[in-house]
């Protein structure tokens, strides 16, 4: 008796498990996404503290902070002084050569409520979704740069996959030799750069742009910085590990580009 | 039977603390990428105390939950923590609980074996990083676990097992 009643406990487990099998797995995103409606308030509220006490544990640097970006402001007025005078002088070269002009971007601001709870994946979740215009795919960036695109949305919210997540892709154009590349997400806040020819010039600190190719991701998004280079042994291509420019870790206000 | 409706509703309030917990305030925790798996630990301590049966389908449920929080495919985490309820409730009156080695050999090894199925069914969906390369993340999610155990029982312990007595 007890033995029968053991064998027919398997049985949810049992469904459990052919439902993971059989049901193809973009089929039960609606019902994912109506059942985070339970969750979605109570989550917004425990990140903002999440928030605040990360803001906490900051204070104590914040002093010797002050100081270098006291420095690093000067540095980066005197660039855009700069800059200023390129931008003028690109827009006079526009103009002499007829070519069309990139348009800014039009984005929507979301609010992060949200992260991935296993450690397996890399993802985040946002309090704007199909009602406030969010479309699957849509590129999601913070004002340092790219981190990932939108891959399920709900009435009022959305996930984010973010590009250091194993299954995000990326072509992408290394900013100063144009070589060009396909960034993949390795876990634990970085990427790699793949499929780079042998004899392609990089360096370490070269900046990571978005390549546009492919339909998500608009050209010239900033990415990250190369922070290793390797080439193995008897390799085909060059690979490097890239640190993105925006921290994933503490993410509070994302912009999803429309 | 007020009594059990009370400490039902106690533990699914306690459940949903720590399903929106390891969704954010947990990340205070992480260290190298890595941080705890509270809903796991949740799955542990209920299975250890009530059994297989009930340990099956808290793990079911949270495993859903924690499945419509994640990004990744609906039912992989509602299987895992459905059967490390199932085989830790095993253990129920084989292992003396309060024990220190109990808090953190059990919680390593369901540790390991929901890797190891998670490992084996997500590379169906997902792409994974190969074995080699996680290894130093799944040893370190496997230490801070059943390390961070200790402490996560002895607050149930004392939220759980030693009101319900008071109360009885």
């Amino acid at each position: 008796m007890l033995k029968r009643r053991k064998t027919l406990l398997v049985i949810p487990l049992i469904l459990v498990l052919l439902i993971v099998l059989i049901i193809p797995p973009h089929s039960l995103v609606h019902l994912k996404s109506s059942f985070f409606i339970f969750f979605r308030q109570p989550l917004s509220f425990f990140y903002k503290v999440y928030i605040n006490l990360q803001n906490l544990t900051k204070i104590i640097h914040i002093f010797s902070e002050y100081e270098q970006l006291e420095t690093e402001k000067q540095k980066l007025t005197f660039q855009l002084n700069q800059l200023k005078e390129q931008m003028y002088e690109n827009k006079r070269l526009h103009e002499v050569l007829e070519l069309s002009e990139q348009e800014p971007y039009d984005f929507t601001v979301a609010q992060v409520v949200g992260k991935e709870p296993t450690n397996w994946l890399n993802s985040l979740v946002i309090n704007k979704g199909k009602a406030e215009g969010i479309n699957i795919n849509q590129p999601v960036m913070n004002f340092s740069g790219l981190i990932g695109k939108v891959i399920e949305i709900a009435p009022h919210s959305a996930k984010v996959l973010l590009i250091s997540d194993v299954n995000s892709r990326v072509v992408v154009l290394v900013q100063r030799t144009r070589q060009e590349g396909i960034l993949e997400g390795i876990g634990r806040g970085l990427c790699r750069l793949k499929y780079l020819s042998l004899d392609a010039e990089v360096e370490l600190g070269d900046v990571v742009i978005s390549a546009g190719v492919g339909g998500v991701y608009p050209k010239g998004l900033v990415i990250g910085r190369i922070q290793s280079i390797r080439t193995e042994r008897g390799g085909l291509y060059k690979s490097c590990i890239v640190k993105p420019l925006s921290s994933l870790s503490g993410l509070e206000e994302v912009l999803c580009l429309k | 039977m007020f009594k059990i409706r009370f400490r039902t509703l106690r533990f699914i309030v306690i459940a949903y603390l720590v399903l929106l917990s390891q969704a954010s305030l947990v990340n205070m925790m992480t260290l190298k990428s890595i941080k705890p798996d509270f809903v796991l630990l949740l799955v542990i301590f209920f299975a250890l105390h009530k059994g297989m049966r009930q340990g099956m389908f808290c793990g079911i449920i949270l495993g859903f939950c924690v499945d419509v929080l994640s990004s990744g495919i609906l039912g992989i985490n509602c299987l895992i923590l459905g059967c490390v309820g199932f085989f830790t409730g095993m253990l129920k009156d084989r292992v003396y609980t309060a024990h220190f080695l109990t808090k953190i050999l059990v919680p390593f090894c369901a540790c390991l074996f929901s890797i190891i199925i998670y490992y084996a069914l997500a590379l169906n969906f997902h792409r994974l990083m190969p074995f080699s390369e996680n290894l130093l993340p799944f040893i370190g999610t496997l230490i801070y676990t059943a390390l961070f155990n200790i402490i996560f029982f002895n607050v149930l312990d004392k939220l759980v097992i030693e009101r319900t007595t008071r109360l009885l």
